[in-house]
């Protein structure tokens, strides 16, 4: 079995800028990613092996910032061991990874560990979420930037939190018909908390420049709105949504339908907890931070010792955030393994704690707008699909639950909810609230579904086959993504 | 609905893959379900209990709803697997048909 | 004051609901408690409903049997279970279309009782042929194990490896889906009366003198004139709160599960290796390990490998399915295998549904029905003697 002193999972904001700290400090940690580049989702890069050239920027500062978190990851890239295209299937006794290799996988021992494995998209289920043309703001983007197609002619953009004005933005410079932003926060609401905090950290001009991008163009922003359904003959085709109060539940009298041939909707991120789970962290809940996140101190360690956790995956904050907790872990780590001492931890770790303490700020007043609300619960009607995967109902699930399976473990083991391929990714969030809110139970009360390895697609011929105990150190990946 | 950036195509090597018996044109690198996208083709396959029409979701290999029969095998993420040439592309109906590949 | 049921069940494994179920249906007023623990036996069992092939070692036990073996060229033969514990299984297997319809009826939740081609165990060496003949020996009636050839096997299932040299069949062995067997048990059970209370967790028995009168659910005191003990792999633990004992103790087995898959297999197969079956959402379920490591329902790296390398050898086609889970579960193990039923000697108001090892998913139609039975005072229709926890004790006189 390989050991290392420190491995890093995810090549976000936050693992590169754990390593950059790391590396920085004389170490050689490994960064594992399972994407052919670093960058993560935020700073995802068009693919360089494939003759495409450097992408347009359609989103200057967010690129800008990718671009100058690269330069530095580069510049120590000699003493990052890097390991693209590869997924950790595994983890046991905390601290042994199982790890994808084509067609084979092998372990590794990490002394630390970090996760930082990012988030997804959070989108709780409505009328006619399942039909093709509907998808996530973030897939629209995918493919937009790193696929070279458009998601759709007229397309409108819906659901809550900033990403989705980035989103208009890029769709409409790449040359789609947006036909509009949902916003379920209302202006005013924003107003009151928001623009102040905006302000103080100079992201009013990055937040406002979007806007301004969106107004020039003509696009409309319907604040204050929520879809409430989507309908089509096999695709998308309309969408209805309404004006909606402060618990974002919707005002029937006050809908309106357009047409569209897609709807990109997302209701802010959900973290990807399923490493922590199986490195056996202690996870608590919060409503502001996406859902369940793991339990950390003040120096970015889980519950359990020697595994740490930083970013969007330990609370969706954003890539600012997850950067300077990146960096914190980093050096907690650097000092842990002996390669700073306790004077130059302090003297470096300061600065970051100050700036994460102003972004910390920020968020909580965006956090607690974005917050998901309980009007959102309710969009479901008697038939609409709740879990993707294996199609079940809400009054499939209403019937569990009534039936006295009040945690989502049994509820699970009662209508197969999260039984499918997604493992309960898509379903389990909005479920756990749905439970919550029907058993008038507090959600920091609730635990999430256990997470059972592989958490990638894996072959049973690929798990079959022996361990495979040599890994190519140097990636030629590596070399491509610094070229 | 292919970005008619030049510079993202004029140098990208052009790629023929079959869906269900139908050439479709692709651009290397691209994935399964962006050359469909691309094509117009937005439903990926039917699921097995209602017979529902599903495509692309997530987009990022989370969600699983744009499983595709490739090269004879069922269940495969058509968002995360590239385009290859000669590629044998079905449009999955339910838990899909092994071992049909062209 | 009156308590107000007449039984407490605790434990809400498949044991405990079905007990549940057969005392409402006749009219007991019934609590079920039930807690939702991780590693819960009913959860993570197959559901294979293989009376013969468990007794006599070719179903989950030859695994285990065969990685225990100390050479590979000793033939051993797995031990043969009582035969009085066959006859209670294939009575409680002959159950099973009748209770899959009933619960359909009361619950509305579909078991999905599914009859196949039997269960299959494929012979790859001559050292499995000889553990098959050693096994037919011991059965009285020869006609239930079917010898095949490889062209037979290929013919019932070809999805199955071409390099065996046989195979031996049980074709009245089924399976069910073990989870929904449990759930429908417990709806059943409240559909007929049955107070549920889920998510709770029972802290003792309450005993006073010879007697017990009840739980303690946290701090609240729930009297009942019998209690049920059908606390699966904890089963012990609740009985030592009260100074019983109880030799069960938890017994890990890792599964493996595929994605959902178009029919690969109708019959369900064990080997050396491991045991497979194809459940009717169209996962293969890929079991299991015997291991005595307490409550740890962790899974291992090299279990699950095994596990695949065995499933891939015996039905090639595998080797492209993708893995969707692997989780372990805990079976309640007893010293003999044998389940631990009925009352407790020397103490009144305590019966046992417990122990029910590999076997607990086959064994609980008959297991309800004559723990019901046996309380509301009616000859059971199976005779629970050789089941009682005494014979631990007598054992050991």
């Amino acid at each position: 079995m390989m050991r290392r002193d420190a491995v890093i999972i995810g090549a976000g904001p936050a693992g590169m800028s754990a390593a950059i700290a790391m590396a920085e400090a004389g170490l050689k940690p490994t960064v594992i990613d399972e994407n052919a580049q670093t960058g993560g989702q935020i700073y995802r890069q068009r693919p360089s092996t494939r003759n495409h050239r450097a992408a347009p920027s359609h989103n200057g500062v967010v690129a800008d910032r990718g671009a100058d978190l690269r330069r530095r990851f580069d510049a120590v890239s000699d003493r990052i061991e890097l390991l693209c295209n590869r997924q950790v299937w595994g983890i046991f006794e905390s601290n042994r990874l199982a790890v994808t290799a084509p067609h084979r996988w092998q372990m590794i021992e990490a002394e630390h560990l970090l996760l930082a494995p990012g988030a997804y998209e959070y989108v709780p289920p409505f009328p006619g979420w399942t039909l093709p043309g509907v998808l996530t703001p973030g897939a629209a983007q995918i493919m937009t930037k790193t696929q070279a197609v458009l998601p759709g002619q007229r397309v409108l953009v819906a659901g809550t939190g900033p990403f989705l004005l980035v989103v208009a933005a890029a769709l409409h410079e790449a040359g789609v018909n947006v036909l509009g932003v949902v916003e379920a926060v209302s202006r005013a609401e924003l107003l009151r908390c928001g623009w102040r905090l905006f302000a103080d950290l100079g992201l009013l001009r990055e937040g406002g420049g979007y806007l301004r991008k969106l107004r020039r163009a003509g696009i409309p922003i319907y604040d204050g709105r929520i879809i409430v359904g989507a309908s089509g003959d096999g695709e998308v085709s309309h969408v209805k949504f309404a004006a909606c109060d402060r618990s974002w539940r919707p005002k029937k009298n006050r809908s309106q339908v357009i047409e569209v041939d897609t709807l990109c909707v997302g209701y802010g991120f959900v973290p990807r907890t399923e490493l922590a789970q199986l490195a056996g962290c202690q996870l608590r809940w919060s409503n502001e931070l996406g859902g369940w996140i793991p339990l950390i101190d003040a120096g970015q360690q889980t519950t359990v010792r020697g595994v740490w956790a930083a970013g969007d995956g330990a609370g969706v904050a954003g890539a600012l955030v997850a950067q300077e907790e990146g960096t914190l872990a980093g050096l907690a780590m650097a000092r842990q393994l002996g390669a700073i001492d306790d004077d130059c931890f302090e003297a470096r770790r300061r600065p970051v704690v100050r700036r994460l303490a102003r972004l910390r700020r920020f968020r909580a007043a965006l956090d607690s707008l974005s917050r998901i609300r309980v009007g959102l619960d309710e969009l479901c009607t008697d038939e609409t699909i709740v879990c993707r995967c294996e199609e079940l109902t809400q009054t499939e699930i209403d019937k569990g639950i009534d039936a006295g399976n009040n945690d989502l473990r049994s509820l699970k083991v009662a209508t197969r909810l999260g039984m499918g391929p997604c493992q309960g990714r898509m379903c389990a969030p909005a479920m756990a609230r749905h439970l919550a809110w029907r058993t008038g139970q507090a959600m920091d009360q609730s635990t999430p579904l256990q997470v059972r390895p592989p958490i990638v697609p894996l072959t049973l011929g690929d798990l079959a086959e022996p361990v495979s105990m040599d890994l190519p150190v140097q990636e030629q990946m590596l070399r491509e993504t610094i070229a | 609905m292919t970005i008619n950036h030049s510079e993202i195509t004029s140098s990208a090597r052009r790629v023929l893959i079959h869906v269900d018996g139908k050439p479709i044109e692709a651009w290397e690198g691209q994935t399964v379900a962006a050359a469909l996208w691309s094509a117009g083709r937005r439903q990926l396959r039917r699921t097995s209990r209602f017979e529902q029409p599903r495509g692309l979701f997530c987009g990022m290999g989370v969600c699983f709803d744009c499983l595709m029969q490739i090269n004879g095998r069922p269940n495969v993420q058509a968002c995360r697997i590239e385009v290859e040439d000669a590629m044998d592309v079905r449009t999955q109906q339910g838990p899909g048909t092994w071992g049909e590949a062209s | 004051m009156k308590p107000s049921h007449d039984v407490i069940v605790v434990g809400g494994g498949v044991f405990g609901s079905a007990v549940a179920f057969e005392l409402a249906k006749r009219s007991v007023r019934v609590l079920l408690i039930d807690q939702s623990l991780p590693g819960r036996a009913t959860s993570a069992s197959a559901g294979g409903l293989w009376p013969v092939g468990e007794v006599v070692g070719l179903g989950c036990g030859i695994i285990y049997h065969a990685a225990q073996r100390d050479g590979p060229y000793e033939v051993s033969v797995p031990d043969v279970l009582p035969q009085v514990f066959r006859d209670f299984l294939v009575e409680s297997n002959r159950l099973f279309p009748s209770v899959a319809q009933e619960l359909q009826d009361v619950s509305a939740v579909d078991v999905e009782y599914a009859p196949g081609g039997g269960l299959i165990f494929l012979m790859y060496t001559l050292q499995d042929q000889a553990i098959v003949d050693a096994v037919a020996r011991t059965l009285p009636d020869k006609g239930i194990l079917e010898l095949l050839t490889p062209d037979e096997v290929f013919e019932l299932e070809p999805s199955i490896t071409r390099n065996v040299i046989g195979g031996a069949r049980l074709a009245e062995e089924h399976q069910v889906n073990p989870m929904l067997l449990a759930e429908a048990f417990k709806r059943a059970a409240v559909a007929k009366g049955a107070t549920l209370r889920h998510g709770t967790q029972v802290s003792r028995l309450q005993r006073c003198g010879d007697r017990i009168e009840g739980v303690l659910v946290d701090e609240e005191f729930l009297a009942a004139p019998m209690t049920v003990n059908a606390a699966g792999a904890w089963a012990a633990s609740l009985a030592a709160t009260a100074g019983i004992e109880l030799p069960i103790e938890p017994v890990r087995g890792q599964v493996v599960l595929t994605e959902t898959l178009p029919q690969v297999l109708g019959t369900c197969v064990s080997t050396v290796n491991c045991y497979l079956m194809q459940k009717s959402h169209g996962e293969v379920l890929i079991g299991s390990t015997t291991e005595r490591v307490g409550f740890d329902v962790s899974v291992t790296e090299q279990a699950i490998s095994t596990l695949c390398a065995g499933a891939a050898k015996a039905v090639p086609m595998l080797r492209d399915a993708n893995i969707k889970r692997v989780w372990a579960g805990l079976r309640p193990g007893t010293p003999d295998e044998l389940p631990i039923l009925g009352p407790v000697e020397g103490i009144e108001g305590i019966v046992n549904a417990a122990g029910g090892f590999r076997t607990g998913i086959v064994a609980s139609a008959l297991v309800a029905r004559v723990i019901a039975q046996h309380i509301i005072g009616e000859e059971p229709a199976f005779n629970i003697d050789p089941f009682l926890a005494s014979r631990f004790v007598a054992q050991a006189a």
